[in-house]
């Protein structure tokens, strides 16, 4: 079997040397197409798969408004990888769950590495692991990368994230306003069969109300995109 | 697990410190000239203040030890890393002053070569068993 | 309905809002904080940084350090040493210009001059632990409050202590010091920080001169130069203009301690080693060579005699040094040496006649007596700085002025201390 692997995460929490743990430093080095940001790809094979691992940008959130954001997200919603790993810095988890929380409402495929586990012990935290991953809906393995430790685990989850075909991931409410426009414009955009098709509807939806500049953009695009936008947001 | 017995540990940071500073005082005397320990411990004035320093890291760390607390431990663990610095480098230059002799160039005393510095280093070793105890602890 | 008349707010804003409070409530269900235990890096830093034992530690530490490199490099340096001699060998007796070229010039000027690649590796190899251990900026610290008290910032530690590598990266590493003051008064120190070029000559003469005690001698030339940097500091800040005043704080970030890794260690030292092997590929290898014709010609001449290029040349400068002791081969030596301190051996490797380290060593014990030695020690560790370092502090200081001013006062202080050498040993 092959499969696509993102690697996605905040700046600095350790990407870099999880990538180059799962690679061994096997890379290839170019650029995403058009920018001048460094596009780096590798293999890891493991256990009969074979993984093609694609380095995203270091990202904070997954608006339009940097080059890193809209190259990261763009890449996951064009190219749907098989698995998204999202490394969190677990001593600075509130602060990185944020892009976990994006990457479920994109519905992407996420296996949580919990990178740095051995600052969090040091600075006194105790990370139950199983209960957050049954509250975010998705596996999470506790990692420290410069150790390699967590390595082989995190492999396993790839691999098994990739042969499940159910959707996980936790739902966020917005609360009953923001829910109802949401489906109103989830309903809307669901006769373009083309967007549907090509989009998860929720997030489509979210970021309209976000006022997301490329959403909107294709949005407009659609025949149904008008009525949307007019009915929508303001004038 | 129970926790360390810092007593034990004062005890031992005590007998190492008590070391050192003997050593270094031999050492520092042997280089001016006061042989107390007939040959074996070589003359060395750099060396012996080097082993007096030690030697003090580890006794500062006996009066808190004794007194029951964990900070103390702190100058055991530093003790015991100067002690395998210094242990490895007398033991390196040990091995190049035997290469030198297998290739002829200078004579090698094995009692003039096995310097304090390498037996007091194997002595202060079981340290590690403290720092290996209080680390689990940690977690 | 619009969906911002909705709220009046920006929906943007709701939402972030929305999912930082979904993450605070799965944080606080998965996530317990216990109270901040000490690290056992805290717990080194407790002794490390300690008030009163935290400077003898280090001295202690950087002693070994110098036993180190200079004991274990040893056999090392005569393996290679007997391998350059069989090289040059190769050329038969060398009796044409071009075999002594080889034999003399080559073999013997630049292979002597490679045989040190052993203990300044070794020394790389040292400081690079001690950087990758996080032990350094410790020492940083430690040292900083005694660094203001002499007029250096504590940001300036790490140059100082990247001098006794080679002073050309130290003083490109004084760009982390924001204070031009500071900075300045750094540079103009730093390359009475002994760096790894003048170990060979110490090497070469605490070993013929002081064998017994070889490590301690060398030993001792770091510690003058620490005091001159320390003494020199003081009284430019006190004394010159432009560096009037009192250093910066110091706000320093302490790395945790980890165990450096043999690869990481490896690296380190190659990326600092490789620059000297570069330099001995092209400058060392020119200087060698210019060297040797200097001593061999005019062709024919006893080599290294009156006769040749490089003795008239040194007869011409050497009264000036006579009241230091120096002879004329050795202020020959001091000259090629502003080329590159590495040179200073080679020379006085081929003007000796001597192709070995055991040659030249017996040959520096009949010439030069253990005074005048150890007055050349220091005046090589004090006199100027090498030709790539003065590019290098023009470069920095961006003035021809400075650079002068360098040159200068270390000329004058350089003199000033083998005198008093000189001095004190007429009257032991």
């Amino acid at each position: 079997m092959a499969i696509t692997v993102a690697l996605i995460g905040n700046p600095n929490v350790g990407k870099t040397v999880i990538f180059n743990n799962l690679t061994g430093g096997r890379e290839h080095v170019g650029n995403w197409p058009g920018v001048t940001v460094e596009k780096k790809v590798g293999v890891c094979i493991h256990k009969g798969t074979v993984m093609n691992i694609v380095d995203l940008p270091g990202v904070y959130s997954l608006t339009a408004r940097s080059i890193a954001e809209r190259i990261a997200r763009n890449y996951i919603v064009e190219e749907r990888p098989d698995v998204v790993v999202d490394i969190v810095d677990a001593s600075n988890i509130e602060r990185n769950l944020y892009l976990t929380l994006l990457l479920l409402e994109l519905e992407a495929n996420v296996v949580v590495a919990l990178n740095m586990w051995d600052v969090a012990k040091a600075k006194g935290y105790e990370i139950d692991v199983g209960m957050l991953s049954r509250l975010l809906g998705v596996p999470v393995v506790p990692t420290v990368a410069p150790r390699k430790e967590g390595m082989e685990e995190l492999k396993d989850e790839i691999v098994k994230a990739a042969q499940r075909k159910e959707k996980r991931g936790m739902f966020i409410s917005y609360g009953k306003e923001i829910e109802d426009l949401i489906k109103k414009i989830e309903g809307v955009l669901s006769e373009d069969a083309k967007l549907s098709k090509r989009y998860p509807l929720r997030w489509l939806a979210i970021k309209v109300l976000e006022g997301d500049e490329e959403v909107i953009k294709k949005v407009r695009e659609s025949p149904q995109g008008a009525k949307i936008i007019s009915e929508v947001l303001p004038a | 697990m129970e926790k360390i017995n810092l007593k034990a540990a004062g005890g031992y940071a005590l007998v190492l410190g008590v070391l050192y500073v003997s050593v270094g005082v031999l050492e520092i005397l042997s280089w001016i000239g006061i042989h107390l320990s007939g040959f074996v411990i070589p003359g060395d004035l750099f060396g012996g203040l080097a082993l007096l320093v030690i030697g003090t890291v580890y006794l500062s760390g006996v009066k808190t030890l004794l007194a029951g607390k964990e900070e103390g431990l702190a100058f055991l663990f530093v003790g015991a890393i100067l002690s395998a610095t210094f242990g490895v480098i007398f033991l390196l230059i040990m091995g190049a002053h035997w290469l030198n002799y297998w290739l002829g160039e200078e004579e090698f005393s094995t009692i003039a070569e096995f310097r304090p510095e390498i037996w007091l280093f194997f002595i202060s070793l079981p340290v590690a068993y403290f720092i290996w105890k209080w680390r689990k602890l940690q977690k | 309905m619009s969906a911002k008349a909705l709220r009046g707010e920006d929906l943007e804003v709701v939402l972030a809002e929305k999912r930082y409070e979904t993450i605070g409530k799965i944080v606080k269900a998965s996530v317990r904080k216990r109270e901040a235990k000490l690290t056992f890096s805290d717990m080194l830093d407790k002794v490390f940084l300690h008030k009163y034992l935290g400077i003898p530690i280090f001295l202690a530490i950087m002693w070994a350090v110098f036993q180190f490199t200079f004991e274990v490099s040893s056999p090392f340096m005569d393996m290679l040493e007997s391998g350059f001699g069989l090289l040059g060998k190769l050329a038969g007796d060398a009796t044409t210009p071009l075999a002594s070229l080889w034999a003399d010039g080559i073999c013997a000027g630049l292979g002597f001059i490679m045989i040190f690649i052993f203990p300044i590796f070794f020394l790389f190899v040292a400081l690079a632990i001690l950087e990758l251990s996080g032990y350094l900026p410790r020492a940083a610290f430690v040292m900083d409050r005694a660094m203001y008290k002499i007029g250096l910032p504590g940001k300036a530690f790490v140059p100082m202590l990247m001098g006794f590598g080679c002073n050309l990266p130290a003083i490109m590493a004084t760009r982390g010091i924001e204070d031009e003051k500071d900075r300045l008064t750094t540079i103009l120190v730093n390359p009475l920080m002994s760096c790894g070029a003048r170990l060979p000559v110490y090497v070469v003469i605490a070993g013929a001169l002081f064998p017994d005690y070889a490590g301690t001698v060398v030993f001792s030339m770091y510690i003058l130069g620490i005091t001159l940097a320390v003494l020199m500091a003081l009284l430019f800040r006190k004394v010159i203009p432009a560096l009037k005043g009192k250093p910066g704080p110091l706000i320093l970030e302490l790395p945790p301690y980890l165990t450096p890794t043999p690869a990481s260690v490896g690296m380190l030292t190659w990326e600092r080693g490789v620059v000297f092997v570069k330099k001995a590929g092209t400058i060392l290898f020119a200087g060698a060579v210019l060297m040797w014709f200097l001593t061999y010609f005019p062709w024919g001449v006893e080599p290294g005699s009156a006769e040749s290029y490089a003795g008239k040349l040194g007869q011409a400068v050497q009264p000036i040094f006579s009241p230091l002791g120096f002879s004329s081969a050795l202020v020959i030596a001091l000259i090629f040496g502003f080329l590159a301190k590495e040179i200073i051996v080679e020379t006085l490797g081929i003007l000796y006649g001597a192709e070995e380290e055991a040659a030249i060593k017996s040959a520096i014990a009949a010439n030069v007596s253990p005074v005048t030695g150890f007055a050349f020690m220091a005046f090589v560790l004090t006199y100027l700085p090498c030709l790539a370092t003065v590019g290098i502090v023009k470069a920095e200081t961006g003035s021809w002025k400075w650079v002068g001013f360098l040159i200068l006062y270390e000329l004058l202080l350089a003199y000033a201390v083998a005198a008093v050498i000189v001095g004190i040993g007429s009257l032991l």
